[in-house]
């Protein structure tokens, strides 16, 4: 069954055509990778899913209810998380009170956010840094945070944004098997856009590519990697 | 779910030293019109209040959330207005009065905060600006509302329900004390309280916020609400204690600035910031008057700059940030 259902999502900035009637959808319990060059959309199209911009044509559906052009706060309501590209913390704050933002989603319940964003921060692996100031974190560190304050929030779904960006090889290592814990143990959904290519194959079940703000190719890493519109997208003309 | 569940305890909040603190503070300020007799240092102490109380209430929107406004008189103006109007057209009591100002204040600070908030950093500013002038044109022109010449107070007799006290300066010093205190606690509350979480998390970074179900423009008007309504209070304070109010003491831009610059001098987002600004600023430009009177005006906004500058550029955190404990 579908769990995120993107239909022909259109958006043009000025006269440039970021996604160009893109449509896939994603199934309860996948991980789906959403790659392509720099440029092809991917961002702009993680930000018409979670409300942050508003697609010029085309419907989002998040479990059959329609989301597009909802604004961010509610699509988080609705068990959608997402994380950010460029991480976005709130430096003044302790770890473990960034993750209470989160957790408040649910609750009034200063000890009650408390407690669920402790268990989160535990199982994203910070629990030593529970008392430290964000800002004082690596940025490894600051992604583990994002997530673990996103995970408070309980969502269904993440949409998770270039994760991996700027980390060392063990720490990637680390990240991969969080990720698919999270879907594992947890039963979260993921879409994730990754520029990593060794890293995003083995991790998905079904990839998608986008090049130029269109779906060129669709399927399991296999298949994607051997089609030839995919080649001449990341390597270029023979 | 119990109401102490819904506040966060910190381990310095019960420190000795802090109770100490406050406990000397409320000591001193019931004392002060034991130890100075006369008006002028009694005067001196009910207007660094006034302005601590104002510093406060500005704070839950600039310091907490993050929203610079810079026609916060608007509201000061609002209080002054309605709680005077009130008693001279319909014999209301000022105490009264000043509730129904500071829900006004409210009302109104929602009306605006609605098209404001989708405004950021220096444009938020600018239409506070606007919205501040607009107050000030707008009493100044209509009749109805004393106009340019602005509004008196008759004098009544002296009492606590007539929120008027002639020469005495005592009642006056406790009531904006109280008022203060009030404000204070209501910071505090918030700022322990998933409202506080929340615009904490607005102030810092708005679009992560919004990702966690921050609804930014609702916790925005939350705070706005309550920055508004004590600025108010401080305005309906402020018409009973001067008995005089006309529109350019009220709703001047330079007041809704002296009101930030204070908040940015004891430091921004601190909870006893406003205190010491007001502390250092009134006393400064009230002694500045004095001494060099007619031929001064305005000195005592040229050390303001000057003193503004140099926090600027050499400390950020303003004065509270001087004394070493940083403020998560």
């Amino acid at each position: 069954m579908s769990l995120l259902r993107i239909e022909e999502v259109t958006k043009r900035f000025g006269g440039l055509v970021a996604n160009d009637r893109v449509s896939f959808d994603v199934g309860k319990g996948e991980i789906v990778g959403l790659i392509g060059p720099n440029g092809a959309g991917k961002s702009t199209l993680f930000n018409c899913i979670a409300g942050y911009f508003k697609p010029d044509g085309g419907r989002i559906f998040f479990r059959g209810e329609e989301i597009t052009g909802l604004f961010p706060e509610k699509i988080a309501k609705k068990e959608l998380g997402r994380t950010f590209q460029i991480v976005k913390i709130f430096p003044r704050m302790t770890v473990l009170e960034n993750a209470m933002v989160g957790a408040f989603v649910r609750t009034a319940s200063v000890a009650g956010a408390s407690k669920r964003a402790g268990e989160w921060i535990e199982y994203v692996g910070l629990s030593a840094k529970i008392e430290s100031l964000a800002s004082e974190l690596t940025l490894a560190e600051q992604k583990w945070l994002q997530l673990a304050r996103t995970l408070a929030i309980d969502p269904e779904m993440l949409l998770m944004d270039e994760v991996l960006a700027g980390l060392t090889a063990s720490e990637t290592k680390s990240a991969v098997e969080l990720i698919r814990k999270i879907r594992d143990e947890k039963g979260i959904t993921i879409l994730i856009v990754e520029h990593v290519m060794d890293v995003i194959m083995p991790l998905s079940d079904r990839v998608v590519v986008l090049d130029n703000g269109k779906k060129i190719a669709e399927g399991t890493p296999e298949e994607v990697s051997k089609d030839p519109l995919v080649i001449k997208a990341y390597l270029g003309e023979e | 779910m119990a109401v102490k569940d819904l506040f966060m305890v910190r381990k310095t909040d019960y420190a000795p030293v802090r109770m100490a603190v406050i406990i000397g503070l409320v000591f001193l300020v019931l004392f002060v019109p034991v130890i100075f007799k006369k008006p002028f240092p009694q005067d001196l102490v009910i207007k660094i209040f006034l302005f601590a109380l104002l510093g406060n209430a500005w704070n839950i929107l600039g310091g907490l959330t993050g929203q610079v406004s810079l026609g916060h008189a608007m509201f000061f103006g609002t209080g002054a207005y309605t709680s005077t109007l009130l008693f001279l057209k319909f014999g209301v009591s000022p105490w009264f009065g000043l509730l129904t100002g500071a829900m006004l204040a409210g009302g109104i600070s929602l009306v605006l905060g609605y098209p404001s908030f989708k405004l950021k950093g220096h444009y938020f500013a600018m239409i506070t600006i606007a919205f501040g002038e607009v107050f000030h044109i707008l009493f100044r022109n209509i009749d109805a509302f004393g106009g340019a010449s602005g509004l008196f107070l008759p004098i009544t007799d002296n009492s606590f329900s007539a929120f008027y006290f002639g020469i005495h300066k005592a009642p006056y010093l406790y009531i904006v004390f109280f008022f203060y205190i009030l404000s204070t606690v209501t910071i505090y509350l918030l700022d322990r309280s998933k409202i506080g979480f929340y615009l904490r998390s607005i102030n810092a970074e708005e679009d992560a916020a919004r990702s966690l179900g921050v609804s930014s423009p609702f916790y925005k008007s939350i705070a706005m609400f309550f920055s508004a309504s004590f600025t108010a209070v401080g305005g309906s304070f402020y018409a009973q204690y001067v008995t005089f109010i006309d529109p350019p003491s009220v709703f001047h831009l330079m007041f809704s600035i002296q009101i930030v610059l204070i908040v940015i001098l004891g430091g921004i987002g601190s909870i006893v910031g406003p205190l010491a600004g007001a502390l250092v600023l009134i006393p400064l430009s009230e002694f500045t008057r004095i001494y060099l009177g007619g031929t001064g005006r305005g000195f005592d906004l040229i050390l303001y700059g000057l003193l503004i500058i140099v926090f600027a550029v050499y400390q950020p955190l303003g004065l509270v940030g001087m004394f070493g404990r940083k403020r998560r």
